[in-house]
């Protein structure tokens, strides 16, 4: 049986967890068991994009912290028979994978983008050293754990012909050591860039604070979400959280429009898997026009808002 | 309050690095390197615990060979005050599960307040032997930590998360790691950089590793990129001409 974690927004499950689904249908052939953690969940889709069955997990108690959902997932998988546990590689995902496969004693893959099936054997692609290079690994266990990077596998609807359809609640109560005393909620709408399809992305060219402004627009138009470079992140002009590098996060949106970043080597590892990237800079010579699908060599502040017009012409 | 320091040697960030010809592993040989930059933000974290505190103590551990010295050393001219170096040839042979193994017998001996180290390395980005280690601890965890304020008994860590940057609380002793954080580690000074080659880094044997459960089979380079086009017309049509390839050519919008 292969366990797959789903991850919802609202008790909706994102579309990169059901990526996850696709995902596990295509390396294995064996029974899906799928769970989310949460009050309330929309479960049509994750029958339609394959699974077998389908938990929702949640406390008796009320449980916030990544600790807590892990132990309510542990307490969920300790007594089933699941060879292979599959985690979303958001960064969320990431810690409770990790959390879950250490409470099972489980060897863990993160951030996989491939895999292959060689003579019966699995192995799993995933990027090292911020995407300058990539290491293919070979689990020597029966039982593992892989977490499975956003973007990669295109959810596909499953074609079984007999589906079971089966749906359950699991409820449990847990002890916290850790406790979240105090949120600043983000700005409504802003999506994180480490899952984004689309990102709009600013360097040192926009030249301040008040710089990001027509890529907001433009992002908002796309519904895309707002990158950085670490240029623009260390002169204090946008939150880290933004930022994407080596010391940032690795992103692989389906569109990366790069406005006024020359493309410093750290910075390109973080964003070079993009499926196509777009270059707006004033410097013909600068780096960035190496990665770029399509370059426009002019004035971000010229070439951003006539873009943002445009789109809205055609998004209607 | 005691506090260990995981530290990583990694290759630096800034330099370009190839994939062998043959596949078994990354060229390193003229490679230079440098402390994991996020264990250097735990670094940075314990030593401003510790003087805010005025009081305590930071060790520094790593599983390496004597290369991993020079990061030590790094680390003792930061301002941590001992450094343990638990001894293996290579490395890079053992998976993240081996090289916790290997660490926790010595956290346990030291019984800290605290373990604190980087949310990954950036060289093999396994994310994995701090969430191990501390469950095999037993000690609450948090990942990736952009602020820290150690109180009596308890830790108020800030860290992003999808809502929103949020505070934790955590209680004494704890396990930390950390992203990039609102400071940044300082340089060695050089009364810092004298003062290291006087301070022990005591050399220990390794325990057990375990079996080896994940392996590393064959290493690519990633995938080329063709050198894309720039649309060389006067604006507006350049951008009018890229909406229309977004639509059209790379059917993205």
């Amino acid at each position: 049986m292969i366990g797959i974690y789903l991850e919802n927004k609202d008790g909706k499950i994102k579309k990169h967890s059901l990526e996850l689904l696709t995902f596990a249908g295509k390396a294995f052939e064996d029974e899906i068991l799928a769970f989310t953690f949460g009050k309330e969940v929309e479960k049509s889709d994750v029958f339609k994009f394959g699974a077998d069955s389908f938990y929702l997990i949640s406390g008796s108690n009320e449980i916030k912290t990544e600790e807590g959902i892990s132990k309510a997932i542990f307490e969920f998988l300790k007594d089933k028979d699941v060879k292979i546990l599959i985690f979303p590689a958001s960064n969320t995902g990431r810690d409770i994978a990790a959390r879950v496969s250490a409470l099972l004693d489980l060897p863990l893959v993160q951030d996989v983008v491939e895999f292959k099936k060689e003579d019966g054997n699995l192995t799993f692609k995933r990027p090292i050293v911020a995407g300058k290079a990539y290491v293919w690994e070979k689990v020597n266990s029966e039982k593992f754990a892989i977490s499975v990077r956003p973007n990669v596998f295109p959810p596909e609807e499953n074609q079984k012909e007999e589906k079971f359809e089966k749906f359950e609640k699991f409820e449990v109560n847990i002890e916290e050591s850790i406790k979240i005393v105090d949120i600043k909620e983000k700005e409504e709408g802003e999506i994180d860039v480490a899952e984004a399809e689309i990102i709009v992305s600013g360097g040192r060219g926009v030249g301040g604070p008040e710089g990001f402004k027509p890529l907001k627009e433009l992002a908002k138009v796309l519904g895309a979400a707002i990158g950085a470079s670490r240029a623009a992140v260390d002169a204090g002009w946008i939150d880290h959280s933004h930022q994407v590098g080596q010391t940032g996060k690795t992103v692989s949106p389906n569109l990366y429009i790069a406005c006024g970043i020359s493309g410093a080597l750290q910075h390109l590892a973080g964003m070079r898997t993009s499926k196509v990237i777009v270059a707006i800079n004033k410097d013909p010579n600068a780096p960035i026009f190496q990665v770029a699908d399509y370059g426009i060599v002019g004035d971000l502040f010229e070439v951003v808002p006539a873009l943002t017009e445009e789109i809205k012409k055609i998004k209607g | 309050m005691k506090i260990i320091v995981l530290s990583k040697r990694v290759p630096d960030t800034g330099v370009p690095i190839k994939v062998k010809d043959d596949g078994s592993g990354l060229d390193l040989s003229s490679i230079p390197f440098v402390m994991n930059p996020y264990d250097e933000y735990a670094l940075e974290a314990a030593l401003r615990i510790k003087e805010k505190k005025g009081e305590g103590e930071i060790i520094l551990l790593a599983v390496g060979n004597d290369d991993y010295k020079e990061t030590l050393r790094h680390g003792l001219a930061m301002g941590a005050d001992r450094a343990k170096l638990i001894k293996t040839d290579d490395p890079l042979a053992l998976d993240a599960m081996q090289v916790a193994n290997l660490l926790i017998q010595e956290i346990k001996n030291e019984n800290p307040d605290a373990v604190f180290c980087g949310k990954k390395a950036v060289d093999d980005e396994r994310n994995y032997i701090h969430t191990y280690l501390a469950t095999k601890l037993g000690l609450p965890f948090i990942y990736g930590a952009v602020n820290i304020e150690a109180e009596d008994r308890k830790f108020k860590v800030i860290k992003e998360t999808e809502k929103g940057l949020a505070t934790y609380e955590t209680p004494v002793p704890s396990f930390i790691t950390f992203d990039k954080c609102q400071f940044e580690p300082r340089y060695p000074s050089l009364r810092g950089i004298m003062m290291a080659k006087k301070k022990p880094i005591d050399e220990v044997t390794p325990g057990d590793t375990g079996n080896r459960k994940v392996e590393s089979v064959k290493y690519e380079p990633p995938p080329a990129k063709k050198a894309g086009k720039i649309i060389d017309l006067p604006f507006p049509d350049n951008v009018k001409e890229l909406v229309r390839l977004l639509k059209e050519e790379a059917k993205v919008l």
